[in-house]
């Protein structure tokens, strides 16, 4: 495993009578320890791995900041090659200033609205701020899912303090296929809210 | 979509454009014309109107004096929610002499009383560094508790943690409509400096806070005006 601090999680999992055992790397932004290696040096790398055939993200956040060139490289060429990519961002308008930036969007949109694989989705709703931080590679028989603090933003890829859970999913294991089947639905969720 | 459940829609190339509104633009072109007219407004109004926040410090006297009561002064409280009349700009300014522009801010939804989720209203309008005027910042942990309202008659409300208290009248026009003249409290807590820098001061809608919730929405502009150098009229609050 590549990451900064890795342990082996054993626990119990939703399913009674059994235990899920799975991959976690915890990630501390800027605490990265010898690698020094941050959430888009991640996100980089996967995308090039070739391992993986869909991308999901479900980010609170867009800023322009986040759009580092290497990563809209990957992303494109992820697309390029067949690769899936859903992104959702929140479209909180009014929240205290919060809320992703026009010019993010239509970043992400010039180097990767013309793939017909590719698709981006706001969110918004009045009351309620957008506020997970997801974003979950998959193939056939695995999945990564990375689960914390980071928005899309140089601050949540790179410069704040910032914490990350990285699950390394086996998804020929019963159960680590329910916890990625959940997070997909999860992700299903926000967009049934559609119509 | 069932109410009080959010939407996602697709965004494309193509109709990304109508997602404007719903999307952060601090930094888009039309915003800094906005404020750029804004801006060249607000110079106009200075500059035909004297105000005695152009440039130098005031000079109230009795500015930091203090009286040891438990509550500000609730002179002058009605019970009834102001009634709205529509009237235009002109007969606006010719209610009463208003000096120049104070400060401004974009409203949020805080500010209007719609909170989100489990968050109960905050009953005030945060008073802080939202907008530069006249070129500088604003320190909002001095500018309304001294340089604006140091005039006036504050007195303690609560001892600990601090937090100080004045009765302000202020003409309030919301979209054309005039509310007329209400007294609304000022609260000043300087502990509130140490959290993360947001505010120190606050406006408290009081007996408006019905009427800011229906008529004043997220994302509108607040304008307080001071009252023209040597009257004795109000402060004046304008949103649209």
């Amino acid at each position: 495993m590549n990451g900064v601090f890795c342990i082996s999680l054993e626990g119990k999992s939703h399913y009674p009578h059994s235990q899920m055992r799975t991959d976690v790397e915890l990630m501390f932004l800027p605490y990265a320890g010898a690698t020094q290696e941050t959430l888009v040096d991640v996100l980089i790398r996967e995308f090039a791995s070739g391992k993986w055939s869909s991308f999901s993200a479900a980010v609170a956040f867009a800023r322009e900041s986040g759009n580092y060139r290497e990563l809209l490289v990957s992303l494109t060429d992820f697309a390029r090659g067949g690769g899936t990519i859903e992104m959702t961002f929140g479209a909180n308008r009014f929240a205290e200033g919060e809320g992703s930036d026009y010019r993010a969007i239509e970043a992400l949109l010039r180097e990767l609205g013309d793939f017909p694989n590719v698709h981006l989705y706001l969110y918004e709703q009045p009351d309620r701020t957008f506020h997970p931080k997801l974003y979950l590679f998959a193939s056939q028989t695995h999945a990564l899912l990375i689960i914390g603090s980071s928005n899309w933003t140089q601050g949540g890829f790179q410069r704040n303090v910032e914490a990350n859970v990285l699950l390394r999913l086996d998804l020929s294991d019963r159960e680590q296929k329910g916890a990625y089947d959940r997070t997909v639905d999860v992700f299903h969720t926000y967009w049934r809210e559609i119509q | 979509m069932k109410k009080g459940q959010g939407w996602a829609r697709r965004v494309t190339k193509e109709n990304l454009s109508s997602f404007a509104a719903y999307l952060r633009q601090t930094d888009y072109a039309s915003e800094a014309r906005l404020h750029a007219a804004a801006d060249e407004q607000a110079k106009m109004e200075e500059a035909s109107a004297p105000s005695p926040f152009k440039g130098t410090a005031l000079n109230f006297p009795n500015r930091f004096h203090l009286t040891k009561v438990k509550k500000a002064s609730s002179a002058r409280r009605t019970s009834s929610t102001p009634a709205a009349i529509a009237v235009s700009k002109g007969q606006v300014q010719a209610l009463g002499p208003k000096g120049g522009l104070v400060w401004r801010k974009r409203l949020n939804r805080s500010d209007v009383q719609r909170s989100s989720g489990s968050t109960n209203p905050t009953g005030c309008l945060r008073f802080t560094q939202a907008r530069k005027y006249n070129e500088q910042a604003v320190d909002q942990t001095s500018f309304f508790r001294q340089d604006t309202f140091g005039n006036f008659q504050w007195s303690i409300l609560k001892r600990s943690p601090y937090e100080e208290a004045t009765n302000i009248a202020f003409h309030v026009t919301i979209n054309g409509k005039a509310f007329g003249e209400v007294e609304l409290q000022v609260r000043h807590k300087p502990s509130g400096e140490a959290h993360q820098g947001n505010y120190t001061t606050s406006l408290h809608w009081g007996k408006l806070i019905k009427t800011i919730k229906t008529e004043a929405a997220p994302g509108q502009m607040l304008s307080l005006y001071a009252p023209r150098t040597g009257s004795n009229s109000p402060f004046f609050i304008e949103i649209s």
